[in-house]
């Protein structure tokens, strides 16, 4: 047996069964689902701080966008980032909770409010100042991300656990269900403020929060998420799922979502404060530069297929065209289809091994500043890319990788396309038999 | 009769739904198609008669296909190369059979 055959069918009866569990598991759908609610506001914020922070000081352009800062006030461009991408925890915190409910047929909205409540007093307990109060802000953004996490998974657990052991409130038979369904609410916020507040007790002792203890809990994990061999499996895991058939980027993108995100905040935080950003790995890096087009790069392909002889070929890459500009790409992954299709294998796995080594190699150097920003994933490529980075370099680092998958793809797609331009010809004899005959022997006597 | 398509987030069943929406208008058949992420099942399947699931979540369909069948409404997943082409014709024509043998 080939190595091909013993790949597809680790792929196929490993991989495949075990990551379409893992993403129909309930807390990951939770997570997931949780983060994926709180993007719109991730997005308006975070390019609200590109805004806010110019690249440069000098040139037309630049003078005039920071004469545009300073008629708005970089403080009014920054007050809707602080209240969206700066303290996105507690929106994680409501949103992953929420979506735990559902699927198990609690009340969302309470239950969401629940895990809102855990959070801010796990996180961020009101201090008196003379204002009238203040939320410390430090773990609401990414440092809270995990604290987010576990306060939205566990209070709907607890609810269950109370429902199961009936500890609640009873109400006479003629309270409204409406009404009855807010004191359900009560021993759940009472055993919830009385479980975290004697923890934080207890952490404060060692100089420690529920949200740094769990910090330092997950550090090993951050820093690991935060490699060029972590970049590298993420990718390479998505591209063997796609081969497989299925959506890599929802499967994979759903679990390290939490971790980039506390690298996207820890960079936001470090680019506020005018530090040097620490972090390599967010959505950006693997949205724009390495998977041009779509997952696996297929721009690069699109653009070949676009100028095949083979008619299959063609159409598909016109069709894929415009599309691929906003990184779509399913038709070039089933129509071609590279699904399946043991001709395609090598550049589907090496192309983005290539990118993404070039484009971890454009960070740690410098050649392109750090990513700041989370633009839409449809956005075209170049453009995503400038802006996540508030760098006009990481276009050229764009174009490279997209340089890459053109040749890499190459002699795959022409081998592809021989093979199809046979069958064309095959099916063509059938049909009118003489006018081909005709034909060739015309291009033999040319 | 109203049938859905659910993919990862939504974006490219909606390229499919046009083709789909094409196809019906040139035969002439009544229909209402719409694109969704997998996450808005629940509520979609509710709404319509049948729901066709994008190859690249099958590992969704057995779910889906459970939970449509109990509520008397049909579930079906897209052939990969009809997907891939943006074939509306036979996927219209495989939803309404999936309808037709409810």
């Amino acid at each position: 047996m080939s190595i091909f055959d013993t790949t597809m069918r680790f792929v196929e009866n490993v991989v495949a069964p075990f990551a379409g569990k893992v993403s129909a598991q309930k807390h990951v759908i939770a997570v997931k689902d949780g983060f994926v609610a709180t993007m719109p506001f991730l997005i308006v914020g975070s390019l609200l701080l590109v805004l806010a922070f110019p690249p440069s000081d000098s040139g037309f352009f630049f003078e005039g966008w920071h004469a545009l800062i300073n008629t708005i006030g970089q403080d009014n461009i920054m007050a809707p980032f602080q209240v969206s991408m700066g303290i996105f925890a507690i929106y994680a915190s409501f949103g992953i909770g929420f979506s735990l409910a559902e699927s198990y047929k609690l009340r969302p909205m309470n239950t969401g409010m629940l895990s809102m409540f855990a959070f801010i007093l796990a996180a961020a307990p009101m201090v008196s100042v003379d204002i009238g109060g203040v939320l410390p802000g430090a773990f609401l953004g990414g440092a809270g991300a995990f604290t987010a996490i576990l306060c939205g998974l566990f209070v709907p657990e607890m609810q269950r656990l109370l429902i199961k052991y009936n500890i609640r409130i009873k109400m006479p038979e003629a309270v409204p269900p409406k009404i009855s369904a807010s004191f359900d609410l009560l021993i759940p916020i009472v055993f919830i403020s009385i479980i975290i507040v004697a923890i934080n007790t207890l952490l404060a002792q060692q100089d420690l929060q529920i949200p740094s203890a769990i910090m330092q809990l997950f550090t090993p994990l951050v820093m690991a998420s935060d490699s060029y061999f972590a970049a590298l499996l993420a990718v390479m895991l998505i591209q063997l799922l796609w081969f497989s058939g299925i959506h890599g980027g929802s499967v994979v993108g759903g679990i390290i979502a939490p971790m980039l995100l506390v690298n996207l905040g820890l960079n936001q935080e470090a680019l506020a404060a005018g530090e040097a950003l620490p972090k390599i790995f967010v959505n950006p890096l693997v949205d724009f530069f390495v998977f041009v087009g779509g997952a696996g790069g297929t721009f690069g392909l699109v653009l070949l297929m676009m100028r095949s002889k083979a008619t299959q070929l063609k159409t598909i890459g016109k069709m894929s065209f415009v599309p691929g500009m906003f990184n779509i790409n399913e038709p070039v992954i089933f129509g071609t289809p590279i699904v399946m299709n043991p001709i395609y294998f090598i550049p589907w796995i090496v192309a983005p091994f290539i990118n993404t080594t070039i484009v971890w190699m454009a960070f740690k150097t410098g050649f392109v500043s750090k990513i700041i920003a989370l633009p839409p994933w449809t956005m075209p490529a170049p453009i995503g890319a400038v802006i996540s980075t508030n760098s006009v370099t990481a276009a050229i680092v764009v174009l490279t990788c997209l340089t890459v998958s053109v040749v890499v793809f190459y002699p795959f797609m022409r081998v592809h396309e021989k093979q199809l331009l046979a069958e064309e010809l095959a099916q063509a004899e059938k049909a009118a038999p003489n006018k081909v005959k005709e034909e060739q022997l015309n291009a033999i006597r040319n | 009769m109203k049938i859905f398509l659910c993919c990862a987030a939504g974006m490219s069943t909606s390229m499919l739904v046009t083709k789909m929406e094409q196809a019906a208008q040139s035969k002439n058949i009544q229909c209402q198609i719409s694109a969704h992420s997998v996450a808005e099942f629940e509520d979609c399947i509710v709404e319509c008669d049948v729901c066709l699931v994008a190859p690249q979540v099958r590992f969704k369909y057995e779910d889906f296909k459970h939970e449509a069948e109990a509520i008397g409404k049909s579930c079906g997943l897209i052939d990969m190369m009809n997907y891939g082409m943006l074939n509306g014709d036979a996927v219209l024509t495989q939803a309404i059979d999936l309808y037709e043998s409810r």
